[in-house]
């Protein structure tokens, strides 16, 4: 049986909404807030919450840009993202397999 | 309401991982673009054929290879512009634009041999260039999982059966201009509306 340590699941991707916006943007790298919305199935407010959550932990930042007049905004998943979200499944696995 | 069991989970995440590695087509306008630049060289050739515009035969390859590298140009500058855009960047984009651009220069490559060489008709290369469509319209559906795609690839390879019958008439000319603009440009319009709907 392999040791698993529930306090080294990271509370920030934990979330079901945090933990899709990961898995998404793991494939994706980068996407516009409207693809991330519809993928997620989300509002507006409860996707703009959780990505500035995502993003005050460093694992996601957002840019702002213009798709013709339109104002864009873009989330892409960072560096440290990218380890925190394959960690996170790491743990799970653990925990998987332990069970 | 009941809580989503784990198997659930691993389906949302695994799902979610799949549809961020594919997105939507973002190609639309090159569909479009392509689809004028060919009709223009099919209707000039026809206008030359039926002397309703002062070409010479001899002119007209020119004309081809003018079309043929605006329409170069024009994808070459959209590329450029596209490069930046995050839906531009995913896998499934990357892997259809890099199957279209390589469709496109396998079959510039053969209209330039018929062309030059002069061993057969140029009007073979609609059976070719429809049927070779058909194929690449097939893959991106897959890709894209987008099925009404499939009935376009359908038709093309309808397109590229009739042109065998209609092969020696001057109207196969205007047949295959609309075949190009309803199939190529009718499928850009329909991505191209669906993106914007998308980012609206």
């Amino acid at each position: 049986m392999s040791a698993f340590d529930h306090n080294a699941l990271d509370d920030v991707i934990h979330g079901r909404a945090r933990l899709g916006i990961m898995a998404y943007l793991s494939t994706a790298d980068a996407a516009d807030f409207v693809s991330l919305r519809e993928a997620l199935d989300l509002s507006d407010g409860n996707l703009s919450t959780h990505v500035t959550k995502l993003e005050e932990a460093g694992y996601v930042r957002t840019k702002k840009s213009f798709a013709g007049k339109k104002p864009q905004t873009t989330v892409v998943l960072t560096e440290p993202g990218r380890r925190a979200y394959a960690a996170y499944l790491d743990q799970l696995k653990r925990l998987l397999q332990r069970g | 309401m009941t809580k989503p069991s784990l198997a659930d989970d691993v389906d949302y995440l695994r799902d979610l991982a799949e549809s961020g590695a594919t997105g939507a087509p973002s190609g639309g306008k090159y569909f479009i673009v392509w689809s004028l630049v060919i009709a223009t060289g099919l209707i000039l050739t026809y206008a030359a054929a039926t002397k309703s515009l002062p070409i010479a035969q001899d002119q007209l390859n020119y004309v081809w290879a003018a079309v043929l590298a605006a329409g170069w140009a024009a994808s070459f500058l959209m590329g450029s512009t596209d490069s930046a855009k995050p839906e531009s960047a995913r896998f499934a984009n990357r892997l259809t634009s890099a199957m279209w651009i390589a469709t496109g220069i396998g079959l510039t490559a053969i209209f330039a041999g018929l062309t030059i060489s002069g061993v057969a008709n140029q009007a073979l290369m609609m059976p070719i260039a429809a049927a070779v469509s058909g194929v690449a319209t097939v893959a991106s559906a897959i890709i894209f999982r987008i099925r009404w795609l499939y009935a376009i690839a359908v038709a093309w390879w309808i397109v590229a059966f009739a042109s065998f019958f209609l092969l020696g008439r001057i109207e196969f000319i205007l047949f295959s201009a609309a075949a190009i603009l309803l199939l190529q440009g009718g499928t850009g319009v329909a991505l191209l509306l669906a993106e914007r709907r998308r980012t609206a």
